[in-house]
Order: C-alpha cells, then sequence, then structure tokens
C-alpha cells in the first residue's frame, strides 16, 4: 500500500494538467445551478446603492485589461446591469487603457438587453493617463479636466451631468480592478463613497479599507460577482437566473475542490516516503519556506 | 447640491484673462503659436548648453518646487489656500504631457522592430507582426474614431468592424488565454509545493482550505444544515471564511501596509529633497 501511495507525490504534470482543464471547462458546458451565499459586504453594497437618490451618478472605474478579463468582466456586468435594471445612471472611465473600451462593450450589450441609451443612461468618460494627477483634477474640476468623452462630444452637453463640478458630486465610485491603484482613489478622493470589485488576488489587500469604512462595498473575485447577481437578481437574456458569475461557480468550485485534492495526495506521497524510509529526493520548489510564504 | 470647486489660485483669474485667454483673432494665433515654439526650442537649447551640474541643479529645484506646490495644495485650509485653483490646470497639463509618452513608447518600439526588420535579423517576423498589428490597431482604431457612433446599428461600417475584430475578437481572447494559462501554473505548483511539514505549515493549509471551500457553493453546501439564525451559525462555512478574511486576515495587511507607507513616506521624502542616489542602466544619477 505503501508504495503505491508514494506514486502519488510524482503525479505527471500532463495528468494535472488534463485534470484542470477538465474540472474548468465540462462545468461550463453543463450549466448547473448552485446557489451561493452573499457575504456581508455584497450585502452593503447593495444596501448602499439602494439607498443612494435617483439621479445620483455612479462612477464605474474600469481598471482593468483582458488579462483579467474572467473575473473583472463579471464584476462589471454584475453592476452594469443592477444599475440599468435600477434606472440609475452611469459613467465609465478608466486609468488603464483598455478598461473603458472592454467596459463599453459589456454597456452596449446590456444597453440592447434593457433598452437603454448612450447619453440618457449611461456615459463612456474613457481613458485617461496619470493616475494621481487626473485624479487630483477631475476633484477640483471634472468637465474641464475630461472635456470630451469617447464620442468627442462635450460632457456638460449630456443631461445627466447635470450638477457634476467635481467627483465630489458623484453618488459612488465602484473601481474594478485586478492592480492596487485602489488605494490611489482612496488617497486623492477623499469623502467620495468607494466600493471595490477586486480579483481574487488582491482580495486579501482590500479588506483592512473595509474594516476602517474606506470602502462601503466590497465584491471579490468571481464569487464577488456570484454574490452581487444572486442578491440583485440577475437574469441572463433567456429570462434565466444567474449571469457569467453564477455559471463559473461551478467550475470555480470544481478548481477549488482539485487543488486541495492535489496537495492532499502530494502530502500523502511525502509521508508514505518517509515511512517507507527512503532519502527524499529534492525538487527546486519544494521547500517549507516556499509552503508557507 | 453641487460642490464648490476651489477658490481660485493667486493671480489664477489674471493669468487666465490674460495670458491663457483663447486667441479668436486668427493671425494672432499663428503668431502666438509661433511665438511657443520659438520659446520651446530656446530653452531646449539652452539646456543643451548647460554642463552637467547646472543641469543637475535645475532638476533639484524642479524636483522640489513641484513637491512642494503639493505640500501646499494639500496641507493649507481651502479658504487661505493660495495655490488649490492651480491643481486642476496642473493636472490637465500633466495629462498631454501623459500623452506625449504614449508617443515615446511608440518611437522606441518602431525603432527597435524597424531596425530588426531591415537587417532581417533573427525573429524578424516577429517584428512583422508587431508592424501588422501597430498599423491595423492605429489605422482603423482613429479612422473609427471620426465616423458616427450609432447604438443599435445592424451593420457597421468598415473601419469600425475592423477596430472591432481586432480588439474584441483578436487581442481581448488572445490576452485572456495567455493570463489563463497562469491557472494551469497555479495548481501544477500547489501540488508540488504545497508540503506541510511544520505546524505552522499545517495551521496555513487549513486556514486556505477553509477560505477556499467558503468562497464557493460545493464548499457552502457542507455546512448548508446550520440554520443561518442558529446560534451555531458561526460556523457555517461562509461565515467561518469571512471572518478569516475580515480579522485575522485584515490584521496583518493593515501590519504590511503601515510598513509599505512607512516606506513609501521616506522613499518620497528622499525623491522630493534629491536625496536619492544610485544608477540606472550603470549610469549614475
Amino acid at each position: 500500500m505503501l508504495p503505491l501511495l508514494v506514486r502519488l507525490r510524482d503525479i505527471d504534470r500532463r495528468i494535472v494538467s488534463l485534470l484542470t482543464l477538465l474540472v474548468l471547462a465540462v462545468p461550463l458546458l453543463v450549466r448547473v445551478p448552485l446557489p451561493i451565499e452573499a457575504f456581508p459586504a455584497t450585502k452593503d453594497l447593495k444596501a448602499f446603492i439602494d439607498q443612494m437618490p435617483r439621479d445620483k451618478l455612479v462612477l464605474i472605474a474600469c481598471d482593468w485589461d483582458a488579462s483579467v478579463k474572467g473575473e473583472c468582466d463579471p464584476l462589471t456586468t454584475a453592476m452594469m446591469d443592477y444599475l440599468m435594471r435600477e434606472n440609475r445612471p452611469f459613467a465609465i472611465f478608466g486609468l488603464i487603457p483598455q478598461g473603458p473600451e472592454l467596459a463599453e462593450v459589456i454597456a452596449r450589450d446590456l444597453a440592447k438587453k434593457h433598452g437603454k441609451q448612450y447619453g440618457a443612461d449611461y456615459l463612456n468618460w474613457g481613458y485617461r493617463p496619470n493616475f494621481t494627477t487626473t485624479l487630483i483634477a477631475m476633484m477640483s474640476d471634472l468637465p474641464a479636466t475630461l472635456k470630451t468623452d469617447v464620442r468627442d462630444v462635450d460632457v456638460t452637453s449630456y443631461p445627466m451631468m447635470k450638477g457634476i463640478r467635481s467627483l465630489k458630486d458623484v453618488g459612488l465610485i465602484y473601481n474594478v480592478t485586478g492592480t492596487g491603484i485602489l488605494s490611489i482613489y482612496i488617497q486623492f478622493c477623499g469623502g467620495v463613497p468607494l466600493a471595490e470589485g477586486g480579483t481574487a488576488v488582491i482580495g486579501p489587500e482590500l479588506y483592512p479599507y473595509l474594516q476602517s469604512g474606506q470602502l462601503v462595498g466590497l465584491l471579490v473575485g468571481l464569487g464577488g460577482a456570484a454574490q452581487f447577481e444572486t442578491i440583485t437578481d440577475f437574469k441572463d437574456e433567456r429570462g434565466e437566473p444567474g449571469g457569467e458569475g453564477l455559471r463559473r461557480m461551478g467550475s470555480q468550485s470544481l478548481g477549488h475542490l482539485l487543488v486541495m485534492v492535489l496537495i492532499v495526495l502530494g502530502n500523502l506521497g511525502v509521508w508514505a516516503e518517509r515511512r517507507l524510509g527512503r532519502p527524499r529526493h529534492e525538487q527546486p520548489v519544494d521547500d517549507p519556506e516556499d509552503a508557507e510564504s | 447640491m453641487e460642490s464648490q470647486g476651489p477658490p481660485p489660485g493667486l493671480w489664477q483669474e489674471w493669468f487666465a484673462a490674460h495670458v491663457f485667454a483663447p486667441i479668436e483673432r486668427r493671425p494672432f494665433f499663428w503668431l502666438a503659436l509661433l511665438l511657443t515654439v520659438v520659446v520651446y526650442f530656446g530653452l531646449l537649447a539652452g539646456l543643451q548648453q548647460l554642463g552637467s551640474a547646472a543641469r543637475r541643479r535645475l532638476t533639484v529645484v524642479c524636483t522640489f518646487i513641484a513637491g512642494l506646490f503639493y505640500l501646499f495644495a494639500f496641507f493649507i485650509p481651502e479658504p487661505i489656500n493660495l495655490v488649490k485653483g492651480y491643481e486642476q490646470p496642473l493636472g490637465s497639463f500633466l495629462l498631454a504631457v501623459g500623452g506625449f509618452t504614449i508617443g515615446l513608447g511608440v518611437i522606441n518600439l518602431v525603432t527597435v522592430h524597424g531596425k530588426v526588420l531591415l537587417r532581417a535579423q533573427a525573429g524578424w517576423h516577429n517584428s512583422l507582426a508587431f508592424f501588422a498589428g501597430f498599423l491595423g490597431m492605429a489605422v482603423f482604431g482613429i479612422w473609427s474614431m471620426y465616423l458616427p457612433q450609432e447604438d443599435g446599428a445592424t451593420s457597421l461600417p468598415l473601419a469600425q468592424a475592423a477596430y472591432r475584430f481586432l480588439f474584441e475578437g483578436l487581442l481581448t481572447p488572445l490576452q485572456a488565454t495567455t493570463f489563463a494559462l497562469l491557472g494551469f501554473f497555479i495548481v501544477s505548483a500547489a501540488y508540488r509545493a504545497f508540503r506541510i511539514r511544520t505546524v505552522e505549515a499545517g495551521l496555513m493549509t487549513v486556514v486556505a482550505f477553509l477560505v477556499m471551500l467558503g468562497q464557493v457553493p460545493l464548499g457552502q453546501m457542507l455546512t448548508n444544515g446550520i440554520e443561518p439564525t442558529s446560534f451555531l451559525a458561526g460556523l457555517r462555512l461562509e461565515n467561518i471564511t469571512n471572518w478569516l478574511l475580515t480579522s485575522p486576515n485584515a490584521a496583518a495587511t493593515r501590519g504590511i501596509l503601515f510598513g509599505a507607507a512607512t516606506g513609501g513616506f521616506a522613499l518620497s521624502l528622499r525623491v522630493w529633497l534629491s536625496l536619492e542616489r544610485g544608477s540606472y542602466f550603470g549610469k549614475e544619477f
């Protein structure tokens, strides 16, 4: 039995990759509805939006590119869909070049779904370089800093921009990102309610801001998008409950399970090897320090 | 209620009326433009004549003044702040400067790949792919910018269709696919590297498993039997995960953030006061 267990420490990486592919791809093809419980931070975000005055503009700061589309797309979609259903105006903006372009694609599709119009229900302010100075200038005088939107139209000509003199007049900034850009919003947009939709990788870094009250809500990764879709009763084009976030929860569930099973198997193999008294053959990454870091 | 902008900065209204006012009359506009270009190139030529010590002194002075501006803008209360009003014009100026940096990047890329292509060096086909992608995106992107955008149009003009194909059909999936490969490496690395040899590593494994299970429906189902309103509700996996993330994790992360912020503050002071010494590509600065 022990010699058999020893073999578990060296499963061929091609088998590991194949298993990963299967557990991630199959649930995407076979749709199984999996309910998810929302975290308090998700519920807080919805509650904050619900208590905002109807005409308050929400700024969706899309600071992400295609490399994190898997998580940031559902995080953006879930929020835009809810805002459109609630008839709340929003603007797209980005300090990373691809962000506003990718968000525009989402907004265009959702506008068709909900019968909304560019300029009347949502705007795209586009990309601006220089994180810090741009935000500082927008906090002073927003129309003078932006001047035009992505369609080269004066931003002040849109009725939904009435009353927006600076970022301080925005009801909520919802920042979607896989970077550490949130700290810049926190430093330079004091007094403006902030919420974050971050990738799972940066998730742990975001919780201190939630606890200190600097974030009014937080969605982390695909799970955060799925939770928001659940509590806002998201329906897809066919009227079925749940969007991309919930749809991908099957893959994420099985992916997590696979990682756990593989870790257990690898450690069983190491344990069996020690029981047999065989010398441990070292691997470059097989270091307890690595495992703990 | 609309927010009130900051009060105008020192002499800002005078500058707005006399220096930065739009020039309506054509001949004067071209004259002003010509004068600006002459002054710009004159300044550039003057700077070239300076010795290295003088250039360094100039950089130190400019860095200090720029840092001082934001120090005053942030820490002096608004009613008596004489520079706050200049934040927005300065931001617009830096936005324009930021735009130039993109141009610099383009020049650099074109130079590097152009040399490889012209000399038919190894990997020239990669440079050709760069030019095809760069020119395709630039031509169709800029062209489609100047076409009217119609919501819900069933057919698109050639430029917009080509741009959408390149951006949404090529760049986005390529970039997403490249990053998705990371998932396979993470699974493989977790399997090979995560060895439980110490108590601390064992504790971390248990916590990692709890957090991973508590964030996905399959994991949450394990404790669905516990009523959300019962006194045992804290033992539901999603609640354990939430506690782990918002309490022990937040405390540890805050410690790291404090350390990083202190380091960042020290570094900022060193840069502002030009105390930073080091080398860049082997060149001392």
